[in-house]
Parts: structure tokens; sequence; C-alpha cells
């Protein structure tokens, strides 16, 4: 058994050694596909990870009519406590705001003073979970503090809503984008590998008539093409990761404080180590499946003449 | 051993390269295919080895029917079956020894037993001393003797030769002939296309005799 996986494993080394250029074309190509695909992945992940730090951020102030006294307040967070879709709840009185504020303002806290307090009202502020700060699940909370007493008004303040929004859309379109990049990708794969193969069998088609002739099998003869194809398949995909990386180290080094200030101060981040081993694997496959395809191509022309 | 009954072949809807031919060997049996080109000498040949397969009839082979052979059974086939051809066809960019050794790695043969084996196969060819060249360095007769040891080496029941001297001058003719009768005398099942007559004089042998693809005279 050893001494076949070493047999075909040489068998396939010699074809690529006889078109190394070839080779290195179909691996570069590989690579620029899987490496559109991861970056587009890449994107995604940050797009995704923005998004819900955003929706993390999301809050509902609730500014109180009248100087609520702080035990209603203190009753009225209690009870938003126990709703669904609530992280946490912060109250202010109107003197903690008034100050908050002051603090806020630095040198020109001065001003303040010549205010009217009932500028600045007491508050009741809910820290909303990602999976209820969209549009509806604000609402709904927004609705259910109007119900408590002693509400005036209640501000969606949620931090860049409908940039979150649009940050949303544009993530489904990329989760579209990255579908049909990804077919894109595995069809690529497919057309480069089983055309080197092809050509390569092409370029041994004396050597395997022969080896037909004195009884090689199908499957003798198809094991080094898939060895052939797993190589090319899984040099492409290591090869775009390595570029990923190194482009993603660039980003950061260079365009470090530009980047962070685009992505919402999320430092970047890169594809996890399990979607990297899945698109080098996913690589590896598609490119033993082209491979197939192409001997299957070469084995049914068999000639004798 | 070989047995075809009532065998066409067609590659073309109007004409028949093969028509309604019955042939038997038995087994060790020696004998010539002979015929004018055209004849379907090489057609037959295909045939025996399922390189092509018949319109009409039965072909048995070692006992059994390659008519109704799955595509994945053809190899097995052929390791029963050495075939040389007229032109060698040997690998050029191999050594001597590789295109022997050929035969044998298909099989999933031990580095060992390949090595013992081809060694000793291209000394019984008279080839002990030019293994590691490469054939295209050969003479004709010498490239013949490699294409042979490569049929050979392991040991079909059944050698199939389509002019396998075509190509050479009378001396080398005979030399690679011997080969062949020896391969016989071991007990390999021979068939031999030429269109030599001397070769079929000197080697007394049964003739088998097509044209145009009709077996017209067999001496067995
Ligand atoms: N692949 C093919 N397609 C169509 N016709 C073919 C094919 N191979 C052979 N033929 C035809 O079948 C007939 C028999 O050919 P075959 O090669 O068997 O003759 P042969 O006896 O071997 O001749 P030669 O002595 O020239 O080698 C010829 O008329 C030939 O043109
Ligand atoms: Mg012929």
């Amino acid at each position: 058994m050893l001494h076949w996986m070493r047999y075909f494993a040489g068998k396939a080394a010699q074809s690529v050694r006889q078109s190394v250029v070839m080779q290195l074309v179909a691996v570069t190509t590989i690579a620029v596909a899987v490496l559109v695909l991861a970056g587009l992945l890449t994107v995604l992940r940050n797009v995704d990870r923005v998004a819900a730090q955003w929706a993390h951020d999301a809050r509902l102030i609730a500014f109180l009519a009248d100087d609520v006294p702080p035990a209603e307040l203190a009753a009225a967070a209690d009870a938003a406590r126990g709703w669904p879709g609530v992280v946490d709840v912060d109250t202010r009185t109107r003197a903690e705001a008034r100050a908050e504020l002051a603090a806020a303002l630095g040198p020109d806290g001065a001003l303040l003073e010549s205010v009217d307090p009932a500028v600045v009202p007491a508050s009741l502020e809910l820290a909303v979970a990602a999976d209820h700060a969209d549009a509806a699940g604000r609402r709904a909370l927004a609705d259910r503090l109007r119900a408590l007493p002693g509400i005036g008004a209640v501000d969606e303040v949620t931090y860049g809503a409908d940039l979150l929004e649009r940050l949303r859309g544009l993530r489904d379109l990329l989760r579209v984008g990255g579908l049909v990049v990804g077919l894109l990708v595995a069809l690529a794969v497919v057309f480069i590998v089983s055309n080197t193969i092809r050509l390569a069998l092409f370029a041994r088609r004396e050597e395997l008539e022969i080896m037909q002739l004195v009884g090689a099998t199908d499957g003798f003869i198809r094991a080094p093409c898939y060895l052939e194809g797993a190589f090319q398949g899984v040099a492409g995909g290591l090869l775009a990761l390595a570029l990923l990386t190194g482009l993603l180290r660039v980003l950061r080094e260079e365009g470090g404080a530009a980047l962070g200030v685009a992505v919402g101060g999320v430092p970047v981040e890169g594809l996890p180590p399990g979607l990297m081993a899945a698109l080098v694997g996913g690589a590896g496959l598609v490119a033993v499946l082209a491979s197939h395809l192409a001997a299957t191509r070469f084995l049914r022309g068999e000639r004798w003449d | 051993m070989l047995q075809m009954f009532h065998v066409t072949k067609q590659y073309t809807r109007d004409a028949r390269a093969l028509d309604d031919v019955s042939l038997r060997l038995e087994k060790g049996d020696f004998a010539f295919l002979a015929g004018p080109s055209g004849a379907g000498k090489s057609t037959l040949l295909k045939l025996l080895f399922a390189a092509e397969t018949p319109t009409k009839g039965q072909i048995m082979v070692g006992g059994h029917n390659i008519h109704r052979i799955q595509r994945s059974s053809i190899p097995f086939l052929r390791r029963n079956i050495g075939v040389v051809f007229q032109d060698f066809k040997l690998l050029n960019r191999r050594t001597v020894y590789d295109n022997v050794a050929f035969s044998l790695e298909v099989l999933g043969a031990r580095p060992r037993d390949i090595r013992l084996r081809v060694t000793r196969m291209l000394r019984l060819v008279g080839l002990g001393d030019k293994m590691h060249l490469s054939p295209g360095r050969l003479s004709g007769g010498e490239q013949q003797r490699v294409a042979i040891a490569r049929a050979l080496v392991n040991e079909p029941q059944i050698l199939l030769a389509d002019e396998p001297t075509g190509n050479l001058d009378p001396e080398l003719t005979f030399e690679i002939m011997r080969l062949l009768q020896d391969a016989n005398t071991r007990g390999t099942t021979v068939l031999v296309a030429t269109h030599d007559p001397e070769v079929m004089r000197t080697f007394r042998k049964r003739v088998v005799t097509l044209k145009a693809g009709r077996v017209v005279d067999d001496t067995g």
C-alpha cells in the first residue's frame, strides 16, 4: 500500500515538474480567485462586527417630563430591567445630567449657568441588545417606556441608527455577493485545474496509453491526477491566505488610523482559523473534483491506432 | 485460450473491417495472421485486447467473454495479454528499464520484485547491459526487444504481435521471431500478424489468412 502511495506521489510530482510554468500559473490564478473570496469574507466579517458593535451601542433615552422623585425613577428603571432586549438601564437625575453635560462642555461649562434647568431633564437610558436593536425592536421598547408613569418624551438615541440599517443592508448585499463570488471562484478553480490537468494528461498521453495497454486501471491513472489537483488547490489556497494576511498587516500598520475611523474604531480582524482551513480545504476539494472531470474526459477518449 | 465466433467489425456503416470471422487458438498455440494491407489483421488483434469492440459475434479470451466485459475489467484482461507493435511504442524519455518496469508498476508490484523481474527479463532478451539507456539510442531490433520484454515481463498467457518485424531488416527479423518462439516454448499462446512470407516460410507454423475481412485460409 505504501509503495503505491509513493508511486502515485512520484507520478504527480513528475507531472508537476514537467510543467512548472503551467503549475505556477494555475496556482497563482487559484490564489487570486481564492484571495478575492477571502478578501470579501474579511470585509463581510468586519462589517458584521461593526454592525454588532453599533447594535450593541444602540440606546433608548427617555426624558422625564417633571422632576420625578428618585424613588420613582429607580422603580421605573427596575421595571425596565426586566424587559426582553434590555441589556442595561441607566438613570440620571436632573443634577447628574447637568453635571455630565458640564463636564462634556469643559471650559464652556459656565454657559450652563445661564440656561433654564428644565432644558437638561432627568433621564432613563436603556442599552438595547443587538437582536432588539432593529427599527421594530426599538419602537416596541419606546412604546413600553412611554407607558411608564412620569415619562415625558422618548428619544431614540441609537448611535448611527440609519447608518446601522445601511450597514446591515451592505452586509446582506455582501452576503449575496460572497455567495456569487464563491461560486465564481469555484468555477474558476474547476476551469483552471481541469485544463492544466487535461494538458498535463495530454502531454503524457503516450505514457498513459502504454499504461492502459499493460493493464493500468482507470483508478491507477486517476490517482496521480487527484494528487496533482489537490496540490494546486491547496497551494493556491495557502498562497491566497498568505497574501491576505500580509495585506491586512500592511493595512493595520500603514493605514491603521484611517482604517480604524472607517470601521468605527473597531480594529480590523482577519479570518478565523476554522474559516481559513475551510477555504484551503474547499479549494483543494474543488480542485480534486476538477481533476476528476479532466481525467474522466481523458479516459473516455482512449484510442488505439 | 482465444476464440472468435462469427465476429464482424464495422468502423463505418458501409465497410466491414472483419466479416464473420471465426477462429480458435488453444493454450500454447503459435499462429500467424497473414493477409494483404487492409485485410483486417490489426483490427482482429485490437478486438482481442479490447481496444475495439466487435459489431457482431462473440470473443472469448482465457475463458472470459469480452463482448460483455465491463470497461473496468479491461485492465485485468490486458494483464493477461502482452502486445507488441510494429512501431514499438516505447517511451524515449524513459530508460529501457523504466519502459519494461511499467508493466509491473501498474500491477502494484513491489519495487524489489520489479527490479528482479525486469532485470531478468532484459537479460533474457539480451539487453542486460543497455538497461539504463534511452530506447531512442538503440537499434530497431533492440527497441523491439525492449517492447517484447515489456509485453512478457508479467508472464501473460497470451502474446499478440502486430507486424513486430515490419520495421526491421531480415537478420533482426529472425532474432525477434526467435524471441517470440521462445516465449511460446515457455507456454505462452502467440498470435503474430505479418505479411512477410519469408517469416512464415522459415517458422513453419499455422497460418490464418485474412482477405477483405474474411478468413480465406487456415492451415491449422
Ligand atoms: N479506426 C478506424 N476507423 C475506420 N476504419 C478503420 C479503422 N481502423 C481500420 N479501419 C479500416 O479497416 C480495414 C482493416 O484495417 P486493419 O488496420 O485491420 O488492416 P491490416 O490488415 O492491419 O492492414 P495493414 O497490413 O496495412 O496493417 C481497413 O479498410 C481500414 O481502413
Ligand atoms: Mg495493421
